[in-house]
């Protein structure tokens, strides 16, 4: 059970707390910067707009023993987002995930609505100064560096002592931290050409200890993204309003150490590295992301004890759907 | 802000397919009108009736109106030494049948499937000062909010779009006949110079009409001037 406790902690904030192509509000623009699938570009969403959101991460695991029914096998990592624009520079999002995670045959299975999370984004650009998003820009004004700061926590309305078929607690299978997480981090864009954007992302989510219903103590070890995205603008057919993106990512994760009452937590935490290759296509006000990652380097803590943790994905394949209204 | 920019790229085209110009010889500055001269420098001009044009006006760098020679034969010419001279143009009243497009009001032209008055400007500045940083009519007319010619390409003209004198919204300004933005609710829109020497920009803006003669008032104003080499 251990080696899997980053499957919790690794995936499931990462699809909660980070606006992960929600900043793909360039549903609504044929032209100006593209925005990729995972990293989170700069973008804000318009004042008094609605944002709909859904995303379904699907990651498969490498297993390795055939008689062992506790490896993971799979993980479908499904959220729910409502985004609004207060101001042209601040925007907040509510977002709700339901996870559903399998064991290989014979194994555990758990499902379920996770802790509810909220976050809140400062959007800011460079314009002979650093200034806040301003409601109205150019073509031109959009070629500026634009930044975003976002910051956000989860509410621990998930049951984090939910119990798998033979009544244990496992914290990788939980459906909850117990306690709330925080995110922050900041996010740079630049559209260099009108065909080509540069986005980069930098973040952290910590964690608190939560004692379970079964009395053992944990905290995830905590979590730093740094992003770099390229998208590149493939086609467009005005007439239908279609637009058609390439995207591709290098997303760092560093991974610390979990820790309970005893200490550090052996086969926890690492280094990974995903390449992300994917594609975004706009239609009137909707947007479509698609997106194949895979790690391409990973150092983990203890790399043969920690199947199920990521860096140990055979793949994980990523649709996002957003909507402005 | 992503959002104007969809209606930008599919309203403004239409507006902008023809181009008014002016050229300048010493104090004399001649009107013209033309095709595709966004796209291809000095292209072909075509004739316009004198008529058409309303007004002729000179300006000193204060943006105080200057004393000029107005020559109403075509091309119509303004005779002074202006820092920004302009031209108000209107060619009348449209109206898109099944039969093609007529130069009349809707009232007269049959069966008719859209209408418009057309009311173009076009404003060229040789010199800049401070009352030259608002605007001069109170048609629709592009407003550098800085000296322009201190700039170099790559840089950012911060204009403002007015409209009877005040910044009007959701006019869509072109370079070049490029949409380039939308005017926000202080009228503002910036828009980067890509080329050396000739500056060419538009503003185009649809009101309603509620004279029976038309369904729209569509009002496109142009704004010129030269770089320093």
């Amino acid at each position: 059970m251990k080696a899997r406790r980053t499957l919790l902690l690794a995936l499931l904030p990462s699809s909660v707390l980070a606006h992960h192509g929600v900043a793909s509000l360039g549903a609504a623009g044929l032209e100006g910067p593209g925005a990729p699938v995972e990293t989170s570009s700069s973008a804000t969403l318009p004042q008094g707009k609605w944002l709909g959101y859904l995303k379904l991460d699907h990651a498969q695991y490498r297993t390795y023993d055939p008689a062992d029914a506790t490896e993971a096998d799979t993980a479908q990592y499904w959220m729910l987002g409502l985004g609004y624009g207060f101001t042209p520079w601040f925007s907040a999002y509510l977002f709700q995930p339901y996870n559903i995670k399998k064991d290989e045959p014979d194994g555990f299975e758990s499902r379920g609505f996770t802790d509810l999370s909220l976050m809140g984004v400062l959007g800011f650009k460079y314009d002979e100064g650093l200034r806040l998003t301003p409601a109205n820009e150019s073509l031109d004004d959009l070629m500026d560096w634009h930044f975003t700061a976002y910051a956000g926590l989860t509410l621990p309305t998930g049951e984090a002592n939910h119990r798998l078929q033979d009544g244990s607690i496992d914290p990788a299978m939980s459906l909850g931290f117990g306690k709330s997480s925080f995110a922050y981090g900041l996010t740079a864009t630049k559209q260099v050409t009108s065909d080509t954007t540069l986005v980069f992302e930098a973040g952290q989510m910590r964690f608190q200890k939560y004692t379970y219903a079964d009395g053992q103590s944990l905290r995830f070890g905590t979590e730093t993204r740094l992003n770099a995205a390229l998208a590149q603008h493939l086609m467009t057919l005005p007439e239908r309003r279609f637009r058609l993106d390439g995207n591709l990512e290098l997303n760092y994760l560093g991974i610390g150490r979990d820790r309970t009452s005893s200490g550090p937590e052996a086969a926890t935490g690492g280094d990974i590295l995903y390449g992300v290759l994917g594609l975004r296509l706009y239609k009137d006000n909707l947007s479509l992301g698609l997106a194949l990652k895979r790690p391409i380097w990973t150092d983990l803590n203890e790399e043969a004890a920690q199947q199920g943790a990521e860096g140990k994905e055979r793949y994980r394949a990523i649709l996002t759907f957003s909507t402005l209204f | 802000m992503y959002l104007p920019l969809l209606l930008l790229t599919l309203t403004c085209a239409p507006v902008l397919a023809h181009d008014l110009w002016i050229t300048r010889d010493g104090t004399l500055h001649t009107l013209h009108y033309g095709h595709e001269r966004s796209g291809h420098e000095g292209a072909k001009a075509l004739e316009y009736r004198p008529e058409q044009v309303r007004q002729a006006l000179c300006f000193d760098v204060a943006g105080r109106p200057l004393r000029a020679v107005v020559g109403m034969r075509y091309p119509v010419t303004l005779d002074g030494d202006c820092a920004a001279s302009l031209f108000l143009a209107s060619s009348g009243y449209w109206s898109k049948t099944p039969y093609g497009s007529k130069n009349l009001p809707k009232t007269e032209a049959g069966l008719v499937l859209d209408s418009w008055l057309a009311v173009e400007s076009v404003k060229r500045l040789d010199a800049w000062g401070s009352g030259l940083a608002r605007p001069l009519t109170r048609e629709l007319e592009i407003v550098p909010l800085g000296n322009p010619f201190t700039l170099k390409v790559g840089d950012k003209l911060r204009l403002m779009v007015t409209f009877e004198g005040k910044p009007v919204a959701g006019a869509t300004v072109a370079y070049f006949g490029q949409p380039r933005g939308v005017s926000g609710a202080d009228g503002q829109v910036n828009v980067r110079l890509q080329r050396p020497g000739f500056q060419l920009l538009q503003a185009s803006l649809e009101t309603p009409l509620t004279d029976a003669k038309a369904d729209r008032r569509i009002d496109t104003a142009t704004l010129q001037f030269e770089l320093p080499q």
